[in-house]
Protein backbone atom coordinates (compact mmCIF):
# COMPACT_ATOMS: atom_id res chain seq x y z
CA UNK A 1 0.00 0.00 0.00
CA UNK A 2 2.59 2.71 0.76
CA UNK A 3 4.65 1.70 -2.50
CA UNK A 4 0.80 2.08 -3.86
CA UNK A 5 0.55 5.77 -2.77
CA UNK A 6 4.37 6.61 -3.93
CA UNK A 7 3.49 5.44 -7.32
CA UNK A 8 1.03 7.63 -7.08
CA UNK A 9 2.67 10.15 -6.09
CA UNK A 10 5.32 10.27 -8.66
CA UNK A 11 2.64 9.96 -11.16
CA UNK A 12 -0.32 12.38 -9.93
CA UNK A 13 1.67 15.02 -8.28
CA UNK A 14 1.74 17.48 -10.73
CA UNK A 15 -1.95 16.54 -12.27
CA UNK A 16 -2.84 17.34 -8.81
CA UNK A 17 -1.21 20.51 -8.60
CA UNK A 18 -2.71 21.49 -12.01
CA UNK A 19 -6.13 20.99 -11.60
CA UNK A 20 -5.78 22.64 -8.20
CA UNK A 21 -3.95 25.80 -9.78
CA UNK A 22 -6.74 26.37 -12.11
CA UNK A 23 -9.55 26.13 -9.20
CA UNK A 24 -6.94 28.29 -7.08
CA UNK A 25 -5.22 30.49 -9.35
CA UNK A 26 -2.49 30.48 -7.07
CA UNK A 27 0.69 28.02 -8.03
CA UNK A 28 1.80 27.75 -3.99
CA UNK A 29 -1.27 27.40 -2.63
CA UNK A 30 -2.22 24.67 -5.50
CA UNK A 31 1.29 23.23 -4.54
CA UNK A 32 -0.05 23.38 -0.50
CA UNK A 33 -4.01 21.75 -1.24
CA UNK A 34 -2.14 19.14 -3.10
CA UNK A 35 0.32 17.77 -0.69
CA UNK A 36 -2.16 18.53 2.09
CA UNK A 37 -4.56 16.07 0.14
CA UNK A 38 -1.50 13.70 -0.13
CA UNK A 39 -0.24 13.80 3.64
CA UNK A 40 -4.14 12.99 4.77
CA UNK A 41 -4.23 9.78 1.65
CA UNK A 42 -0.83 8.90 3.98
CA UNK A 43 -3.47 9.10 6.67
CA UNK A 44 -6.18 7.20 5.31
CA UNK A 45 -4.99 4.81 3.03
CA UNK A 46 -8.34 4.94 0.36
CA UNK A 47 -8.01 2.02 -1.83
CA UNK A 48 -8.31 4.49 -4.79
CA UNK A 49 -5.95 6.62 -4.29
CA UNK A 50 -6.19 8.40 -7.51
CA UNK A 51 -9.60 9.13 -7.52
CA UNK A 52 -9.55 9.66 -3.60
CA UNK A 53 -6.84 12.59 -3.76
CA UNK A 54 -8.87 14.35 -6.56
CA UNK A 55 -12.22 14.22 -4.08
CA UNK A 56 -10.17 15.69 -1.66
CA UNK A 57 -8.57 18.35 -3.44
CA UNK A 58 -11.71 19.46 -5.26
CA UNK A 59 -12.84 19.89 -1.83
CA UNK A 60 -9.96 21.34 -0.01
CA UNK A 61 -10.26 23.93 -3.37
CA UNK A 62 -13.71 24.78 -2.47
CA UNK A 63 -13.30 25.40 1.05
CA UNK A 64 -10.52 27.89 0.14
CA UNK A 65 -13.22 29.66 -2.72
CA UNK A 66 -15.35 30.27 -0.07
CA UNK A 67 -13.23 30.92 2.67
CA UNK A 68 -11.70 33.89 0.15
CA UNK A 69 -14.91 34.86 -0.69
CA UNK A 70 -16.08 34.92 3.50
CA UNK A 71 -13.36 37.31 3.90
CA UNK A 72 -13.96 39.21 1.16
CA UNK A 73 -10.36 38.38 -0.04
CA UNK A 74 -11.46 37.12 -3.16
CA UNK A 75 -8.22 38.15 -5.78
CA UNK A 76 -9.78 40.14 -8.60
CA UNK A 77 -10.06 37.67 -11.35
CA UNK A 78 -8.60 39.14 -14.30
CA UNK A 79 -5.73 41.01 -14.02
CA UNK A 80 -5.45 44.42 -15.46
CA UNK A 81 -7.10 45.20 -19.33
CA UNK A 82 -4.42 43.47 -21.62
CA UNK A 83 -1.38 45.53 -22.63
CA UNK A 84 -2.32 47.54 -26.01
CA UNK A 85 1.23 47.33 -27.48
CA UNK A 86 1.94 47.61 -30.47
CA UNK A 87 -0.63 48.04 -33.86
CA UNK A 88 -3.59 46.68 -34.26
CA UNK A 89 -3.77 43.04 -35.94
CA UNK A 90 -0.94 41.86 -33.98
CA UNK A 91 -0.52 37.80 -33.73
CA UNK A 92 -1.99 36.12 -30.81
CA UNK A 93 1.73 35.08 -30.29
CA UNK A 94 2.22 38.64 -29.19
CA UNK A 95 0.19 39.37 -26.61
CA UNK A 96 1.56 38.43 -22.96
CA UNK A 97 1.39 34.85 -21.58
CA UNK A 98 -0.33 36.19 -18.61
CA UNK A 99 -3.08 38.15 -20.22
CA UNK A 100 -3.75 34.37 -21.89
CA UNK A 101 -3.59 32.61 -18.98
CA UNK A 102 -6.21 35.13 -17.59
CA UNK A 103 -8.19 34.90 -20.10
CA UNK A 104 -8.42 31.14 -20.10
CA UNK A 105 -9.20 31.33 -16.47
CA UNK A 106 -11.66 34.00 -17.46
CA UNK A 107 -13.36 31.52 -19.79
CA UNK A 108 -13.34 28.63 -17.49
CA UNK A 109 -15.39 30.71 -14.84
CA UNK A 110 -17.72 30.87 -17.66
CA UNK A 111 -18.38 27.29 -17.75
CA UNK A 112 -21.15 25.53 -15.38
CA UNK A 113 -19.33 24.00 -12.53
CA UNK A 114 -19.79 20.35 -13.94
CA UNK A 115 -18.69 20.86 -17.35
CA UNK A 116 -15.70 22.77 -15.45
CA UNK A 117 -14.87 19.80 -13.36
CA UNK A 118 -14.94 17.29 -15.98
CA UNK A 119 -12.45 19.49 -18.58
CA UNK A 120 -10.23 19.69 -15.28
CA UNK A 121 -10.44 15.92 -14.35
CA UNK A 122 -9.85 15.17 -18.12
CA UNK A 123 -6.77 17.17 -18.19
CA UNK A 124 -5.43 15.93 -14.88
CA UNK A 125 -5.34 12.66 -16.43
CA UNK A 126 -8.62 10.53 -14.92
CA UNK A 127 -10.16 8.10 -17.54
CA UNK A 128 -13.98 8.41 -18.14
CA UNK A 129 -15.09 5.75 -15.42
CA UNK A 130 -13.45 7.92 -12.79
CA UNK A 131 -14.82 11.24 -13.91
CA UNK A 132 -18.11 9.91 -14.29
CA UNK A 133 -17.75 8.45 -10.45
CA UNK A 134 -16.73 11.62 -9.30
CA UNK A 135 -19.25 14.19 -10.86
CA UNK A 136 -22.19 11.64 -10.62
CA UNK A 137 -22.91 11.19 -14.58
CA UNK A 138 -23.46 8.44 -16.80
CA UNK A 139 -20.32 6.95 -18.01
CA UNK A 140 -21.84 7.25 -21.20
CA UNK A 141 -22.73 11.11 -20.56
CA UNK A 142 -19.07 12.31 -20.02
CA UNK A 143 -18.04 12.30 -23.61
CA UNK A 144 -21.02 14.36 -24.48
CA UNK A 145 -19.84 16.96 -21.06
CA UNK A 146 -16.75 17.28 -22.41
CA UNK A 147 -17.51 17.56 -26.02
CA UNK A 148 -19.87 20.77 -24.89
CA UNK A 149 -16.95 21.88 -22.35
CA UNK A 150 -14.32 21.82 -24.80
CA UNK A 151 -16.58 24.04 -26.82
CA UNK A 152 -17.43 26.12 -24.79
CA UNK A 153 -14.28 26.91 -23.59
CA UNK A 154 -12.88 27.91 -26.95
CA UNK A 155 -16.15 29.85 -27.63
CA UNK A 156 -15.76 31.84 -24.62
CA UNK A 157 -11.76 32.35 -25.09
CA UNK A 158 -11.93 33.27 -28.24
CA UNK A 159 -15.17 35.86 -27.55
CA UNK A 160 -12.78 37.11 -24.80
CA UNK A 161 -10.42 37.78 -27.12
CA UNK A 162 -12.19 39.49 -29.52
CA UNK A 163 -13.45 42.05 -27.37
CA UNK A 164 -10.14 42.79 -26.96
CA UNK A 165 -9.59 43.55 -30.52
CA UNK A 166 -12.88 45.44 -30.69
CA UNK A 167 -11.82 47.68 -27.41
CA UNK A 168 -8.50 48.36 -29.04
CA UNK A 169 -10.13 49.76 -32.18
CA UNK B 1 -25.53 2.41 -37.80
CA UNK B 2 -26.88 6.18 -37.63
CA UNK B 3 -24.42 9.09 -37.38
CA UNK B 4 -22.15 9.59 -34.77
CA UNK B 5 -23.19 11.98 -31.72
CA UNK B 6 -20.78 14.69 -31.04
CA UNK B 7 -20.15 12.66 -27.19
CA UNK B 8 -18.96 9.66 -29.19
CA UNK B 9 -16.40 11.24 -31.40
CA UNK B 10 -14.96 12.96 -28.13
CA UNK B 11 -14.96 9.20 -26.43
CA UNK B 12 -13.78 7.94 -29.39
CA UNK B 13 -10.67 10.59 -29.98
CA UNK B 14 -10.05 10.32 -26.17
CA UNK B 15 -10.01 6.16 -26.50
CA UNK B 16 -12.48 6.05 -23.79
CA UNK B 17 -14.70 3.53 -25.74
CA UNK B 18 -15.49 0.17 -24.72
CA UNK B 19 -13.92 -2.10 -27.84
CA UNK B 20 -17.44 -2.91 -29.12
CA UNK B 21 -18.91 0.52 -29.23
CA UNK B 22 -15.28 1.56 -30.53
CA UNK B 23 -15.98 -1.15 -33.60
CA UNK B 24 -19.52 0.18 -34.26
CA UNK B 25 -17.76 3.98 -34.29
CA UNK B 26 -14.94 2.61 -37.08
CA UNK B 27 -17.48 0.84 -38.73
CA UNK B 28 -20.32 3.92 -39.57
CA UNK B 29 -17.00 6.11 -39.94
CA UNK B 30 -15.46 4.05 -42.70
CA UNK B 31 -18.24 4.75 -45.22
CA UNK B 32 -19.90 8.36 -43.62
CA UNK B 33 -17.79 10.86 -45.10
CA UNK B 34 -20.09 13.56 -42.87
CA UNK B 35 -19.08 11.71 -39.47
CA UNK B 36 -15.32 11.81 -40.78
CA UNK B 37 -15.51 15.58 -40.96
CA UNK B 38 -17.37 15.96 -38.17
CA UNK B 39 -14.45 13.46 -36.10
CA UNK B 40 -11.87 15.51 -37.84
CA UNK B 41 -13.69 18.73 -36.07
CA UNK B 42 -14.26 17.42 -32.94
CA UNK B 43 -10.22 16.46 -33.07
CA UNK B 44 -9.38 20.23 -34.13
CA UNK B 45 -11.88 21.28 -31.06
CA UNK B 46 -9.91 18.63 -28.56
CA UNK B 47 -6.11 20.02 -29.72
CA UNK B 48 -7.55 24.00 -29.51
CA UNK B 49 -9.21 23.28 -25.30
CA UNK B 50 -6.12 21.45 -24.60
CA UNK B 51 -3.78 24.09 -26.15
CA UNK B 52 -6.21 26.58 -23.80
CA UNK B 53 -5.73 24.74 -20.56
CA UNK B 54 -1.80 24.44 -21.40
CA UNK B 55 -1.85 28.58 -21.07
CA UNK B 56 -2.55 27.82 -17.75
CA UNK B 57 -0.20 26.09 -15.80
CA UNK B 58 1.52 26.42 -12.73
CA UNK B 59 4.93 26.67 -12.92
CA UNK B 60 6.20 23.43 -12.24
CA UNK B 61 8.12 22.86 -8.79
CA UNK B 62 9.47 19.98 -7.60
CA UNK B 63 7.73 17.49 -5.28
CA UNK B 64 8.73 16.88 -1.95
CA UNK B 65 9.46 13.36 -0.60
CA UNK B 66 6.27 12.04 0.30
CA UNK B 67 7.48 10.57 3.58
CA UNK B 68 8.16 14.26 4.69
CA UNK B 69 4.69 15.21 4.50
CA UNK B 70 3.45 12.93 7.10
CA UNK B 71 6.01 14.80 9.42
CA UNK B 72 4.25 18.45 8.38
CA UNK B 73 1.95 19.77 10.52
CA UNK B 74 -1.36 20.92 9.33
CA UNK B 75 -0.05 24.49 9.55
CA UNK B 76 2.64 24.10 7.71
CA UNK B 77 1.10 23.13 4.53
CA UNK B 78 -1.93 25.60 4.86
CA UNK B 79 -1.35 28.93 4.52
CA UNK B 80 -2.54 31.31 6.91
CA UNK B 81 -5.72 33.01 6.51
CA UNK B 82 -5.48 36.41 6.17
CA UNK B 83 -5.32 38.59 8.90
CA UNK B 84 -8.48 40.23 10.27
CA UNK B 85 -9.85 42.71 8.30
CA UNK B 86 -10.37 45.84 11.10
CA UNK B 87 -7.10 46.84 12.82
CA UNK B 88 -7.90 47.25 16.42
CA UNK B 89 -6.21 48.20 19.22
CA UNK B 90 -5.03 45.42 20.73
CA UNK B 91 -3.40 44.78 24.11
CA UNK B 92 -1.82 42.08 25.57
CA UNK B 93 -2.44 41.85 29.46
CA UNK B 94 0.48 39.23 30.78
CA UNK B 95 -0.63 40.39 34.41
CA UNK B 96 -2.56 37.01 33.74
CA UNK B 97 0.40 35.24 35.03
CA UNK B 98 0.81 36.74 38.43
CA UNK B 99 -3.11 36.76 38.93
CA UNK B 100 -4.00 33.03 38.71
CA UNK B 101 -5.04 31.64 35.09
CA UNK B 102 -8.67 32.55 36.13
CA UNK B 103 -7.80 36.27 36.08
CA UNK B 104 -6.28 36.76 33.40
CA UNK B 105 -7.52 39.34 30.47
CA UNK B 106 -6.40 40.75 27.67
CA UNK B 107 -5.90 44.05 28.74
CA UNK B 108 -6.13 47.12 26.57
CA UNK B 109 -4.45 50.24 27.65
CA UNK B 110 -4.25 53.37 25.60
CA UNK B 111 -2.26 56.41 24.94
CA UNK B 112 -4.32 59.46 26.70
CA UNK B 113 -5.76 61.01 23.39
CA UNK B 114 -6.73 57.78 22.87
CA UNK B 115 -9.69 55.95 22.38
CA UNK B 116 -8.68 52.76 24.57
CA UNK B 117 -10.55 49.56 23.22
CA UNK B 118 -10.23 45.88 24.28
CA UNK B 119 -10.58 43.25 22.17
CA UNK B 120 -11.98 39.97 22.72
CA UNK B 121 -10.33 37.25 20.48
CA UNK B 122 -13.00 35.02 19.05
CA UNK B 123 -11.67 31.40 18.84
CA UNK B 124 -13.58 30.75 16.13
CA UNK B 125 -11.71 28.91 13.49
CA UNK B 126 -14.79 29.21 10.41
CA UNK B 127 -15.53 32.82 11.17
CA UNK B 128 -12.53 34.83 11.97
CA UNK B 129 -13.94 38.21 11.42
CA UNK B 130 -12.43 41.52 12.49
CA UNK B 131 -12.88 42.16 16.33
CA UNK B 132 -17.07 41.29 16.32
CA UNK B 133 -16.89 42.27 20.27
CA UNK B 134 -15.05 45.52 20.33
CA UNK B 135 -17.54 47.40 22.04
CA UNK B 136 -16.48 50.72 20.98
CA UNK B 137 -15.48 51.88 17.45
CA UNK B 138 -11.94 53.26 16.54
CA UNK B 139 -12.18 56.68 16.67
CA UNK B 140 -10.27 59.62 17.72
CA UNK B 141 -12.92 61.95 16.99
CA UNK B 142 -15.42 63.30 19.97
CA UNK B 143 -18.87 61.91 18.57
CA UNK B 144 -17.64 58.11 18.53
CA UNK B 145 -16.37 58.68 21.84
CA UNK B 146 -19.44 59.51 23.02
CA UNK B 147 -20.61 56.39 21.23
CA UNK B 148 -18.34 54.28 23.17
CA UNK B 149 -19.28 55.87 26.28
CA UNK B 150 -23.03 54.28 25.42
CA UNK B 151 -21.30 51.18 24.75
CA UNK B 152 -19.33 50.84 27.79
CA UNK B 153 -22.91 51.42 29.30
CA UNK B 154 -24.42 49.13 27.70
CA UNK B 155 -21.37 46.64 28.24
CA UNK B 156 -21.89 47.30 32.09
CA UNK B 157 -25.61 46.90 32.09
CA UNK B 158 -25.22 43.55 30.28
CA UNK B 159 -22.25 41.99 31.47
CA UNK B 160 -21.27 44.16 34.53
CA UNK B 161 -18.23 45.65 32.91
CA UNK B 162 -17.02 47.97 35.48
CA UNK B 163 -18.15 51.63 35.35
CA UNK B 164 -16.19 53.99 33.63
CA UNK B 165 -16.26 57.91 34.40
CA UNK B 166 -16.67 59.17 30.82
CA UNK B 167 -18.04 62.65 32.10
CA UNK B 168 -15.02 63.39 34.35
CA UNK B 169 -12.70 63.14 31.64
CA UNK B 170 -11.75 59.75 32.01
CA UNK B 171 -11.27 57.69 28.79
CA UNK B 172 -13.16 54.76 29.49
CA UNK B 173 -11.53 51.47 29.09
CA UNK B 174 -14.46 49.14 27.68
CA UNK B 175 -14.32 46.05 28.89
CA UNK B 176 -14.97 42.96 26.67
CA UNK B 177 -17.21 40.00 26.83
CA UNK B 178 -14.29 37.63 25.48
CA UNK B 179 -15.62 34.73 23.72
CA UNK B 180 -14.88 31.75 25.79
CA UNK B 181 -13.69 28.44 24.10
CA UNK B 182 -13.63 25.38 25.40
CA UNK B 183 -10.25 25.01 24.69
CA UNK B 184 -9.19 28.16 26.89
CA UNK B 185 -10.38 29.09 29.89
CA UNK B 186 -12.67 31.56 30.31
CA UNK B 187 -11.79 34.96 29.98
CA UNK B 188 -13.12 37.31 32.59
CA UNK B 189 -13.75 40.73 32.40
CA UNK B 190 -10.99 43.12 33.01
CA UNK B 191 -11.10 45.17 36.65
CA UNK B 192 -12.13 47.89 35.99
CA UNK B 193 -9.27 50.18 35.32
CA UNK B 194 -8.50 53.89 35.24
CA UNK B 195 -7.09 55.48 31.69
CA UNK B 196 -3.28 54.76 32.71
CA UNK B 197 -2.90 51.21 33.37
CA UNK B 198 -1.34 51.26 36.28
CA UNK B 199 -3.90 48.80 38.51
CA UNK B 200 -3.19 46.02 35.73
CA UNK B 201 0.26 44.08 36.74
CA UNK B 202 2.79 42.83 34.58
CA UNK B 203 3.43 43.85 31.05
CA UNK B 204 0.86 45.74 28.47
CA UNK B 205 1.42 46.11 24.95
CA UNK B 206 -0.55 48.51 23.35
CA UNK B 207 -0.61 49.05 19.59
CA UNK B 208 -2.61 48.52 16.65
CA UNK B 209 -3.06 44.74 15.89
CA UNK B 210 -4.29 42.34 13.89
CA UNK B 211 -5.33 39.26 15.05
CA UNK B 212 -4.19 36.52 12.49
CA UNK B 213 -5.95 33.58 14.06
CA UNK B 214 -5.64 31.89 17.21
CA UNK B 215 -5.82 28.59 18.33
CA UNK B 216 -3.36 27.24 15.99
CA UNK B 217 0.43 25.91 16.97
CA UNK B 218 2.89 28.15 16.20
CA UNK B 219 3.71 29.34 12.50
CA UNK B 220 7.11 27.36 11.82
CA UNK B 221 7.76 23.92 11.91
CA UNK B 222 9.19 23.45 15.32
CA UNK B 223 8.11 19.77 15.75
CA UNK B 224 11.01 18.72 13.39
CA UNK B 225 13.01 20.77 15.85
CA UNK B 226 15.22 19.00 18.43
CA UNK B 227 14.28 19.88 22.01
CA UNK B 228 17.44 21.51 23.46
CA UNK B 229 18.32 21.77 27.42
CA UNK B 230 18.84 25.19 28.82
CA UNK B 231 22.32 24.71 28.82
CA UNK B 232 22.86 23.35 25.69
CA UNK B 233 21.08 26.30 24.35
CA UNK B 234 23.41 28.84 26.11
CA UNK B 235 26.43 27.10 24.79
CA UNK B 236 25.30 27.16 21.44
CA UNK B 237 24.93 30.65 20.78
CA UNK B 238 28.26 31.46 23.27
CA UNK B 239 25.29 33.47 25.14
CA UNK B 240 22.60 33.66 27.96
CA UNK B 241 18.99 33.03 25.97
CA UNK B 242 16.75 36.55 24.96
CA UNK B 243 12.88 35.91 25.83
CA UNK B 244 10.25 38.10 26.39
CA UNK B 245 9.96 38.59 30.12
CA UNK B 246 7.27 37.29 32.52
CA UNK B 247 6.30 34.60 29.97
CA UNK B 248 6.13 30.65 30.14
CA UNK B 249 9.00 28.97 28.76
CA UNK B 250 7.09 25.92 26.38
CA UNK B 251 10.30 25.00 25.09
CA UNK B 252 13.76 25.87 23.45
CA UNK B 253 14.77 23.94 20.31
CA UNK B 254 17.41 23.62 18.18
CA UNK B 255 17.24 24.33 14.01
CA UNK B 256 17.58 20.90 12.36
CA UNK B 257 19.54 22.87 9.74
CA UNK B 258 22.83 22.75 11.86
CA UNK B 259 22.86 26.86 11.55
CA UNK B 260 23.00 27.78 14.87
CA UNK B 261 19.41 28.78 14.89
CA UNK B 262 18.11 28.38 18.46
CA UNK B 263 14.13 28.68 18.94
CA UNK B 264 12.43 29.54 22.25
CA UNK B 265 8.83 29.46 22.02
CA UNK B 266 6.97 31.39 24.94
CA UNK B 267 3.46 30.21 26.03
CA UNK B 268 1.05 32.92 26.43
CA UNK B 269 -2.06 31.15 26.38
CA UNK B 270 -2.53 27.71 25.68
CA UNK B 271 -3.54 28.98 21.68
CA UNK B 272 -0.76 31.48 21.72
CA UNK B 273 2.50 30.75 21.34
CA UNK B 274 5.22 33.20 20.73
CA UNK B 275 8.37 32.00 18.65
CA UNK B 276 11.95 34.01 19.16
CA UNK B 277 14.60 32.69 16.77
CA UNK B 278 18.12 33.68 17.93
CA UNK B 279 21.40 33.53 16.19
CA UNK B 280 24.89 34.59 16.64
CA UNK B 281 24.90 38.33 14.68
CA UNK B 282 27.80 37.77 13.43
CA UNK B 283 26.67 34.56 12.06
CA UNK B 284 23.45 35.81 10.75
CA UNK B 285 25.70 38.37 9.05
CA UNK B 286 27.84 35.62 7.57
CA UNK B 287 24.72 33.69 6.15
CA UNK B 288 24.51 33.43 2.45
CA UNK B 289 23.49 30.08 2.37
CA UNK B 290 26.47 29.07 0.71
CA UNK B 291 27.37 25.95 1.17
CA UNK B 292 24.03 24.68 1.64
CA UNK B 293 21.41 22.18 -0.59
CA UNK B 294 19.19 24.36 -2.59
CA UNK B 295 16.42 21.81 -1.24
CA UNK B 296 16.93 23.16 2.59
CA UNK B 297 17.42 27.10 0.86
CA UNK B 298 13.73 26.46 -0.55
CA UNK B 299 12.20 25.06 2.29
CA UNK B 300 13.59 28.26 4.60
CA UNK B 301 12.35 30.33 2.32
CA UNK B 302 9.08 29.00 2.29
CA UNK B 303 9.30 28.87 5.87
CA UNK B 304 10.32 32.49 5.70
CA UNK B 305 8.10 34.19 3.34
CA UNK B 306 4.64 32.49 5.20
CA UNK B 307 5.12 34.04 8.44
CA UNK B 308 5.01 37.31 9.88
CA UNK B 309 8.74 37.69 11.07
CA UNK B 310 10.11 41.04 12.29
CA UNK B 311 13.44 41.04 13.25
CA UNK B 312 16.06 42.86 15.91
CA UNK B 313 19.73 42.43 17.51
CA UNK B 314 19.58 41.88 21.36
CA UNK B 315 23.25 42.37 22.40
CA UNK B 316 25.27 39.62 20.01
CA UNK B 317 22.30 38.21 19.09
CA UNK B 318 19.84 38.65 16.20
CA UNK B 319 16.17 37.59 17.48
CA UNK B 320 12.96 37.40 14.72
CA UNK B 321 9.97 36.83 16.49
CA UNK B 322 6.71 34.70 15.13
CA UNK B 323 3.79 34.43 16.01
CA UNK B 324 -0.21 34.47 15.14
CA UNK B 325 -0.45 38.02 15.69
CA UNK B 326 0.07 41.27 13.98
CA UNK B 327 3.11 42.88 12.66
CA UNK B 328 2.54 45.69 15.19
CA UNK B 329 2.11 43.15 18.38
CA UNK B 330 4.89 41.12 17.80
CA UNK B 331 6.91 44.27 16.99
CA UNK B 332 5.57 45.52 20.47
CA UNK B 333 6.78 42.33 22.18
CA UNK B 334 10.10 42.18 20.23
CA UNK B 335 10.35 45.17 22.09
CA UNK B 336 10.36 43.49 25.26
CA UNK B 337 12.96 41.18 24.59
CA UNK B 338 15.72 41.05 27.10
Amino acid sequence: MPDDLAEVYRTTYHALVRFLYRKVWDAERAADLAQEAFARALVHRPANARGWLFVVAANLARDEGRRRLRERRHLTLLKAEPETTGEHGEPEEAIDLETRRARVRAALEELTPRDREVLLLWDAGLPYEEIAAQTGLAPGAVGTTLARARRRLVEAYEAGSEETHVARG
Amino acid sequence: MSHVDEGTLHAYLDVALPPGERGQVDAHLAECPACRERLAEARALIARADALLALALPAERSAPPLHELRRRPMWRRVRWPIAWAASVTLAVGLGWMLRGRENRALVASAERDTLPQMVAMDQSREEPRPAPLVRAPASRTVAPRQEAQGAAERGRADSAAPATNAASGVVPIVTPSIAASDRAPALKPATPAPAVPTTVDGLIVTGAAQVVERGRAAPVLSSTWPILPHSSATRLLGTELVMIPGVPVKDIRMSPYADGVVLVEQEIDSTLVIQLFQRRADAAAADSFAGRGYQYQRQRAAELRRVERLARFVGPLRVEIAGPLGTDSLSKLLELVK
